[in-house]
């Protein structure tokens, strides 16, 4: 008999496991936190309601597909504002006061440009550097080519170094 | 094949040739990329209350297979429960050829299923169910009070008047008089339904649903229910319903003024004497009791 998630605790592992890059992807696309969160429990009691009929291995496919489904049903094409914590610095205490304040620039001119990027290249780009997922993840999860991950990752840092340039 | 539209991408990942690596290099990409992925890296989410949303879900999600459908479409099918639904503290669920278990009046009645699960009905009580489903499917209906120990398989359904009760395998009691559903668990947990709401509920907690409404959980400290040991116990009944239980416990009937109060107390099964005063005396009633005509008369 193949393995499913209709059991309590496998289920409660897999939420353990999966339920912050659920929420993440979501938030990524949406720049609303609540929202996130909201779809993303939605997706986990779609999965447990269609336990029977998702194995193990088709989970994180099918939590993606359903949270990105319930997303398309709800959106409103509104601007897309992400706000990341404000993390204390990067642990260098010994810079100047300038390079902290350029750092604190740059970084906030990074933060508007992610945000400024087409969706599909923005997900990709932050799956892999918050959620720390490998391609292949990103690929089996999107419904993906390694591939068509790489390229849409390979644009959004083609646009993000735009950001370099001075006016 | 290297292909330029992954470049990036494979160079974060490090998978570009040296050839590839030298040009990022002399050409000052490379120190540009490094200077983004090192500020992307410090970005940060807020972290996810996993334990609050987890509980959230599972608030959602409900028992496994309690589904509402409407009435006259049921279907039986393996290990799916039937169409159930409750509204406004009526039921009903259609049976082909039900089992019917009942306990008299003055007396308890045990009962085991084909899967060994058990059942105390209290007096008065009875349920029915399908014994040829049994045990791919489980669900009874009960009228009254059941202490059950249920055996670990398939979902465990009880149907009741004012709500529904599903375990997996497990020790509790489900009373269900008058407008309340009473569950107290002992082993195991319980999932109790009402209208609106599902609760679980762990060993050693028990949970009132008063009209519908379902209420807080809360501790009880014994491990099996009183009336099984000679006592019955009250929590915010009707005062109809206490007498009402008096009156299946002795098959004595009781006249009694209409009061309207909720109350909790406990009588005794030992007399019918004894469980009057025990129910009449804190309420500052007068009772006299006609044991040959089997009638008790109850003033205030």
């Amino acid at each position: 008999m193949a393995k499913n998630t209709c059991k309590d605790d496998i289920f409660k592992s897999v939420f353990n496991e999966h339920g912050e890059s659920v929420r993440n992807f979501i938030y990524y696309k949406s720049g609303n936190l609540a929202q996130a969160e909201d779809l993303m429990q939605e997706a986990f009691v779609k999965l447990w309601e269609n336990c029977a009929k998702v194995p193990t291995e088709k989970v994180r496919s099918f939590l993606f597909k359903v949270a990105n489904n319930f997303f398309l049903n709800q959106v409103e094409h509104k601007k897309v504002v992400l706000k990341f914590e404000k993390r204390g610095g990067s642990g260098i205490d010994k810079q100047t006061p300038e390079y902290m304040m350029e750092m604190k620039e740059f970084k906030e001119r990074l933060e508007l440009a992610i945000a400024a990027l087409p969706e599909d290249q923005r997900v990709v780009f932050l799956m892999n550097r918050i959620d720390k997922k490998k391609y292949r993840e990103i690929a089996e999860e999107l419904g993906l080519s390694v591939k068509a991950v790489e390229k849409r990752m390979h644009k959004a840092l083609v646009a993000l170094r735009k950001i370099h340039k001075k006016v | 094949m290297e292909d330029k539209d992954t470049l990036y991408a494979r160079w974060l990942s490090g998978q570009v040739s040296d050839n590839e690596l030298e040009q990022l290099k002399s050409s000052g990409e490379l120190n540009e990329l490094e200077a983004i992925i090192k500020a992307a890296d410090s970005l940060k989410l807020p972290a996810l209350n996993k334990n609050a949303t987890f509980e959230s879900i599972k608030r959602k999600k409900g028992p496994k297979t309690a589904t509402l459908r409407p009435i006259n479409r049921l279907s039986w099918a393996i290990g799916i429960a039937a169409a159930i639904l409750i509204a406004a503290g009526a039921y009903l669920i259609l049976l082909n050829r039900p089992t019917n278990i009942s306990a008299p009046f003055a007396e308890n009645t045990n009962f085991a299923f084909s899967d060994n699960s058990t059942v105390i009905l209290n007096d008065g009580s009875s349920l029915k169910f399908d014994e040829n489903a049994w045990p791919d499917q489980r669900i009874i209906n009960l009228t009254g009070e059941g202490y059950f120990e249920v055996q670990k398989g398939n979902p465990f359904i009880i149907e009741t008047a004012n709500g529904l009760v599903e375990v997996l395998g497990t020790k509790f009691n489900v009373r269900a008089w008058g407008a309340n559903l009473y569950v107290e668990c002992y082993e195991g947990k319980v999932a109790v339904q009402s209208e609106s709401e599902i609760m679980e509920v762990p060993a050693a907690f028990a949970i009132n649903v008063i009209d519908g409404k379902m209420g807080e959980i809360f501790a009880i400290n014994h491990e099996q229910p009183y009336w099984t040991q000679g006592e019955s116990r009250f929590y915010d009944e009707d005062l109809d319903v206490i007498f009402e239980e008096f009156e299946r416990q002795f098959a004595i009937e009781a006249k009694f003024p209409s009061i309207n109060r909720k109350l909790s107390g406990i009588f005794t099964h030992e007399s019918p004497d004894s469980a009057l005063f025990m129910i009449c005396a804190p309420l500052g009633l007068n009772y006299t009791l006609d044991i040959d005509k089997g009638i008790a008369t109850i003033s205030e």
